[in-house]
Formats: C-alpha cells, sequence, structure tokens
C-alpha cells in the first residue's frame, strides 16, 4: 500500500498512474465504439446473405457482442474524465501544499526565534518587562502565523476528500451496480493485473490464480451476462469454471440476493423452507437467473427454491464434481506412473530391488492407486451421465427424452442425491418421494431411478417421482440396525419435502423402502407433513415412535406392506435405545394394511411375494404390491391385506399345528379394496 | 429440408470486419490509480477495471465464437460448392 495522504500532507500521492490510466481510457473509447460498429455491420452483413436456422442465432449474439462493447465507451469517458479532472484537482493541491508547507517551515523558525527571544528577555529585564512584552508579542505572531498556515492546510485536506469523493463517486456510478454488489459478496479482494481473466478462455487460470476474488467476480458476472446456451457451453468447455462459481460467498452483501440469503440462514425446518420459497417469489426472473448462474452452491440443494433452479444449479455443481474427479484420475495416474518407475522388473526380486522391503510400500500404494483411479473413472462415469444421460420423461404429459438428469439434490461428500424421474409440471397430479433402503449409495442411484420409472411410466406423466437420499444409509444390516442414520437423514427429508409441497399442489407421497421406511418414520417425528405415507417392507415406524400421535400430522393417510416371510419383520416393532426403529409399521393405529400378493399379479399361477427374496421383489412392476404402491402414488384403489386363514389343525408328536394359508394362494381370491384419498 | 445460402463475398467481408476486433478488446486498458494516495480511488477503480475485464473477456469469447462459426459456415459452403461443382450458392444443412 503506497503513502495516504493526511491531514497535514493532503497532497501526497503520485498522479502517474492516473493520468495514464486516464489516457488509456480516452483512447479506448473510439477504439470500442469501433469494434462495437464493425460487428453490427458484420452482423448486417451476414443477416443480408445468410438464410439458415443458425442466422437468427447468430445475429442475436452479434447483437449482444456490438451492446456489450458498445457499454464500454460511456463509462470509459465518464471514468477518464473523472481521472483527469482528480489528477488536476490534486495537482494543484499539491502545488498549494507545497506553498503552505514551506509558510509552515518560515512560521516555525519564527516562532523558534520569538520564543528565544521571550526567554532571553524575561532573563534579563523579568517578566513583566518591555522587552519582555515586546517578545512577548512576537510570540503571539508567529503563533497566530502557524495557526493561519494550519487552517490553509486543514482546508486544503478539505478540498482533497471532496476530490476523492467526487472521484469515487463518478467511478461508482460508472461501474454497473450489480458488479459492484457481485465483487463485494465474493470478498472484494484485490484485484490481479488486467488480462488475468482472459486466461478463463485458456483454462490455465486456475493454477495463475486460484480460487480468487477476482476469478470468482469475473467468472460469475461473464456467467450472468450470457444466454442459457453460451452458459452452458462455456460451462462445458471450462469444466474448471463450474468448480470455481461452487465456492460460496457473502450473499447478503449483495442486495439483489441478501433477502434470500437471509432467509437461508438458520438451522432449517418447514418456516425457512417457507421464508425461501417467498424470497424466491419475490425475486425478478432476471436475478433469479442470476443467482442460479452464479450462485449455484447457494441454489442447488436449497429447499424451498424452485426446483427448476435446482436443477440447474446442480448441472453446474454436477461439473464441478466432474472436474475434481478428473483432477483426481490426472493426479493419481502421475503418481502410477512414477511408482512404476520404482516397480521390481519381471524376474527382479521383491526385496532385491532397490530398497528392499521399501519396494512392498510401493506396490502396496500401487495397488491402492488401481483402487482409487477405478473410484475416480467411475465417477467421471456416473456424472457425466448425470449431465449427458439420455432420459425418457415426460413434459405436459407427452412423452420425451432429455439430456441430462434432472437432479435436485448433489452432495457427494453428504452423500446426499435426489431426482425427479418424469416431470413436475402443471399436467403432475401426484407426486411421490421414494427414499431406498439399506445398501442405497450414490453409486447405486440410477437402480433406485429404474424403480421409480416404472410409476412414472405407468402413469404417462401425470405421476413424477423422486428418487431421494439424505444422507449415508447404512450398508450393512449390522449397521441397519442402527436408528442414527434415520435420525441424521430425518431433517432434511422434512425440509425436501416441505419444498416439494412448495413447488406443486399435486398431493406428496412419501415412501420408504427398508431402511427407507424408519427415515420417513422419523422425519413425520421431526416435523415432516406429506399428504400420503407409504411403508414398504419397513424397518419401522420410526425411532422412538409408539403411534400416530408421536407424529406431526397423526391423521395422514399411512399404508403399509410387508411380504409373508421377508425377514424384516423380525426386526418390526424391535426398539432398544438407539437399536431399532420403533413401532410396526403394519400395525400402527389407523395404518391401511395392503396386501403384497403374487410375483405377476393378473397371472393366477404366478407365486406369492414371500420370503427373503420378496423385500425387494415387492418393487417389481406388474407385482400385486408395486400396483398397490401405485395405486397409493396415484391416489387409486389399493388392495386390502387379509390375515392368513386357518385351513387344518393336527396334533404331532411335538405337539398341535396349526396349517394357514395366504389368502392371495387361491387363485380365485379378490382381495378386498379401498380407494385412497 | 432447410437451406443456408451464403454469399462468398459476403463472409469474407464480415470476417474481414471480426478479424480486428478481438484484437481491439484485448487492448482494452487496465485503469489503476496506484500510488495516488488515495485508498478510497485506487479501491473505486480497481472495482471498475474489474468489471472492465470481465467484459472484456466476455467479449473476446463472444468473438471468438463468431469467428469459429461463419468458418464454419464458410467451410461448409465451400465443402458443398466443391462437390457440385456449379458454383452453387445453395447447400443442405
Amino acid at each position: 500500500m503506497s503513502l495516504q495522504w493526511t491531514p497535514g500532507r493532503p497532497g501526497r500521492g503520485s498522479m502517474g498512474d492516473v493520468t495514464s490510466s486516464a489516457m488509456a481510457l480516452r483512447s479506448f473509447v473510439p477504439t470500442a465504439t469501433s469494434a462495437a460498429g464493425a460487428v453490427t455491420q458484420a452482423s448486417a452483413a451476414l443477416a443480408a446473405g445468410w438464410e439458415a436456422q443458425s442466422a437468427a442465432t447468430w445475429a442475436t449474439r452479434g447483437e449482444a457482442l456490438a451492446q456489450s462493447l458498445g457499454r464500454f465507451a460511456q463509462p470509459a469517458a465518464s471514468v477518464a474524465a473523472a481521472l483527469d479532472t482528480y489528477a488536476a484537482a490534486v495537482a494543484d493541491i499539491q502545488t498549494r501544499e507545497q506553498a503552505l508547507l514551506s509558510q509552515a517551515a518560515s512560521a516555525r523558525v519564527a516562532l523558534q526565534r520569538a520564543t528565544g527571544a521571550e526567554a532571553t528577555a524575561r532573563a534579563a529585564n523579568g517578566a513583566m518587562s518591555d522587552s519582555w512584552w515586546d517578545a512577548r508579542s512576537a510570540v503571539r505572531s508567529a503563533e497566530a502565523g502557524m495557526d493561519a498556515v494550519e487552517a490553509q492546510l486543514s482546508a486544503l485536506a478539505g478540498s482533497r476528500a471532496q476530490a476523492d469523493a467526487d472521484a469515487v463517486a463518478t467511478i461508482t456510478a460508472a461501474t454497473p451496480a450489480d458488479w459492484t454488489a457481485l465483487h463485494a459478496s465474493t470478498g472484494g479482494g484485490p484485484f490481479v493485473a488486467h488480462g488475468g481473466s482472459l486466461a478463463l478462455l485458456s483454462g490455465s487460470w486456475t493454477s495463475a490464480w486460484g480460487p480468487d476474488a477476482i476469478a470468482a467476480s469475473s467468472l460469475r458476472w461473464m456467467l450472468s451476462q450470457m444466454d442459457d446456451a453460451e452458459a452452458a457451453q462455456y460451462l462445458e468447455d471450462n469444466p474448471a469454471a463450474a468448480a470455481l462459481v461452487m465456492t460460496p460467498t457473502n450473499l447478503a452483501k449483495d442486495p439483489r440476493f441478501a433477502a434470500v440469503a437471509a432467509a437461508a440462514a438458520g438451522p432449517g425446518g418447514v418456516d425457512q423452507v417457507a421464508a425461501v420459497s417467498a424470497a424466491f417469489a419475490a425475486m425478478s426472473a432476471a436475478d433469479r437467473a442470476a443467482l442460479v448462474r452464479m450462485h449455484p452452491w447457494f441454489v442447488g440443494n436449497l429447499d424451498g427454491a424452485p426446483f427448476a433452479d435446482r436443477v440447474e444449479a446442480n448441472k453446474t455443481s454436477i461439473r464441478a464434481a466432474l472436474y475434481q474427479a478428473g483432477r483426481d484420475e490426472t493426479r493419481l495416474l502421475a503418481e502410477r506412473a512414477k511408482l512404476e518407475e520404482r516397480m521390481p522388473k519381471p524376474g527382479q526380486p521383491i526385496s532385491g530391488a532397490r530398497g528392499g522391503w521399501a519396494d512392498y510400500g510401493t506396490m502396496r500404494r500401487y495397488g491402492e492407486i488401481a483402487t482409487e483411479l477405478a473410484g475416480a473413472q467411475a465417477l467421471q462415469e456416473q456424472y457425466q451421465e448425470l449431465l449427458t444421460g439420455k432420459v425418457d420423461t415426460f413434459v405436459d404429459g407427452r412423452p420425451r427424452t432429455i439430456t441430462g438428469h434432472q437432479v435436485l439434490l448433489f452432495d457427494p461428500e453428504g452423500s446426499r442425491f435426489a431426482e425427479i424421474v418424469g416431470s413436475i409440471d402443471a399436467t403432475s397430479t401426484n407426486v411421490g418421494v421414494l427414499v431406498g433402503g439399506t445398501g442405497t449409495n450414490l453409486a447405486n442411484a440410477d437402480g433406485m431411478y429404474d424403480r421409480a420409472h416404472t410409476f412414472v411410466e405407468q402413469a404417462r406423466g401425470k405421476l413424477a417421482m423422486i428418487t431421494y437420499q439424505g444422507g449415508e444409509m447404512p450398508q450393512t444390516l449390522t449397521q441397519a440396525v442402527s436408528s442414527s442414520y434415520a435420525r441424521d437423514i430425518a431433517p432434511g427429508l422434512r425440509d425436501f419435502v416441505a419444498g416439494t409441497r412448495f413447488e406443486t399442489g399435486a398431493p406428496v407421497t412419501v415412501a420408504g423402502h427398508s431402511y427407507g421406511g424408519s427415515v420417513v418414520g422419523a422425519a413425520e417425528g421431526a416435523g415432516m407433513v406429506a399428504d400420503r405415507i407409504l411403508h414398504i417392507e419397513s424397518a419401522g415406524a420410526g425411532p422412538g415412535v409408539d403411534g400416530p400421535a408421536d407424529y406431526a400430522a397423526p391423521d395422514t393417510p399411512r399404508y403399509s406392506m410387508t411380504a409373508p416371510g421377508d425377514p424384516i419383520a423380525h426386526i418390526q416393532g424391535v426398539e432398544i435405545g438407539s437399536w431399532g426403529h420403533g413401532a410396526d409399521p403394519d400395525e400402527l393405529g389407523g395404518v391401511v394394511r395392503l396386501e403384497t400378493g403374487r410375483a405377476d399379479h393378473h397371472d393366477t399361477s404366478s407365486p406369492l411375494l414371500q420370503g427373503l427374496p420378496s423385500h425387494s421383489d415387492v418393487l417389481n412392476k406388474g407385482s400385486t404390491s408395486w400396483i398397490n404402491m401405485y395405486n397409493v402414488f396415484t391416489g387409486g384403489e389399493v388392495m386390502l391385506y387379509a390375515e392368513p386363514r386357518l385351513v387344518d389343525g393336527v396334533w404331532t408328536p411335538g405337539g398341535y399345528v396349526e396349517e394357514y394359508e395366504l389368502p392371495m394362494t387361491d387363485p380365485t381370491y379378490v382381495p378386498p379394496t379401498a380407494n385412497v384419498p | 429440408m432447410s437451406k443456408v445460402r451464403i454469399d462468398a463475398a459476403t463472409a469474407a467481408s464480415a470476417r474481414g470486419l471480426l478479424a480486428p476486433v478481438a484484437g481491439q478488446v484485448a487492448a482494452m486498458p487496465s485503469p489503476t490509480a496506484s500510488g495516488c494516495g488515495s485508498a478510497d480511488v485506487e479501491r473505486a477503480l480497481a472495482v471498475f477495471a474489474g468489471w472492465l475485464d470481465a467484459e472484456a473477456t466476455l467479449a473476446t469469447m463472444r468473438v471468438q465464437a463468431l469467428q469459429q462459426s461463419l468458418g464454419q459456415m464458410e467451410e461448409r459452403w465451400q465443402r458443398a460448392d466443391d462437390s457440385l461443382g456449379t458454383g452453387a450458392r445453395q447447400i443442405p444443412r
């Protein structure tokens, strides 16, 4: 930091850079105007000689470029003038300051002399002598001289402060307010030399700059100025850019986003989701679009934000993750190449290969790298699929294939993922949220998608499904005994469902399969409110739940199904401390227990769903259980569970044995039904 | 099938008009008031310069995209013209 001016030195500072900057800006004005004119001419020329659909796109982009070039001229001229004025004012202050400093020096000398003379007079003739009075008068005169100089310096300091303020005001007025706010929100850090952001185009900036404030500000600004296609292409071509805009900022410092930032600040909860939803609704379309482009880290997983915005923001988030996985792969490949130089050659004894036992460490690391590389490559494949995979969906009730998944929650580090299957729009009459069970993780999210898609496909778009994983799920049966996973995920599911209900007016059914049932129950206990609840081979009604009174909305219609012989039945209703998952969902007060029936409901000869395989097979399309799930999701007619019938009783050496038969074993049996509200 | 019609001379003219623009944009000054003795003025000008820089980057990107698009157009035209051997200006797209 150079020396700053002070009240005693109001002229301090060199105007060299100021005047040269003014000159450069002034000379750039005609250049910018000329460049804008050239682009306009080129656009006009091509418009006259080009017939194609893309001509309109070209013309639009040419016009956008001409406009952006044209935008430079006026502010550049304005700032150039302000700098000239400032330099002149400071030069004048400097001139006057020099004169005043010279006067001050003279006055100081005069005062010293007068003070000395006064002392001499007092010593020689006494304090009240004539000579003392004369000397005393001279001192006062010298002091007055000093005061006058200081007053003038003070006035000069006022002039300098005014010159500063005028310059700042003009420069600030010439700078787009949105840019100023954006930069403030990204930390307002120092700017690097001009041309730095041009490196954004070459992709080399990350190593040169690091994620500093200007890179983040420039990038966000550019993205906010682009049209949708431009922005998508840019982020595709520059995945490192996606990583940079995922850097959190202080949104409260940007007036456009301060309200939504305030609404989102807090520990969560349905009220907070409502506040976020209201804040988004109050934003202009332009500000919302800018928020999504510039701050995907904020929007992507924000409950209460419009789903379309979340999906768009998460595309950037996924691109950033893809970029990171690619970097990991590059790093691992480099490490492997180095290790390969140290690996024992064929025929060479391991322990004798340059370093003996140390090479075992090399070999071990080599093996680890292979695993890590496979992981990084698998992630890239998965992320690429999320971005560019062809997805069958329905738009306004008509089947359509879109590019890329509609991701509502993307947080690999937190094991969080949710996506829309189908589409949530005006034609949606129902929305289902499906929470998976033990073993659910990001790597098998495609399996969840496939399951959910069967329902959407059947409803031809009128039903939209959302697959939801709100955190780390148990991966083994041993882990699944603990309710801690469900408790951890519950608040997130509560808020997510609240956000879903703000998104759509359609009834929302929340279904949990296996361990997911415990998650759903825990979320209900944490305050989740849905239109319907469905437990599928559920581990329990939720940790600590004894009955519906433990839920936020006890009267919510609830459905449950458990196939006969599914081992999950052994843990339903068992709970000791943090082990277990609350009451048996099949026997919960008010719950409607559903039939699981046959593997193929319409084939009376097909086997019943029962035993261990039924735990997952209930989700197979066409089964009685699947049809029941579908009808819960869509508000149709469900088939009710009936207790096994006693068909025989015989005495055996071990005692009296009763033989039961499941009603559905009778091909003529028609289960009772009920309508789902 | 839609048709694309492009005139070679027009394309060349547009290319010529665009050619210097990227260089002109890259010549955008980066104003600074370093050493002026006022942190406020330095900061305000730095923020302004940052905006210019971001806009210049965006403009450069757009010029490049337009040039690339034009180049592809000309290439397609040339290819079709060569294949037809008639100097045609109508090419399938």
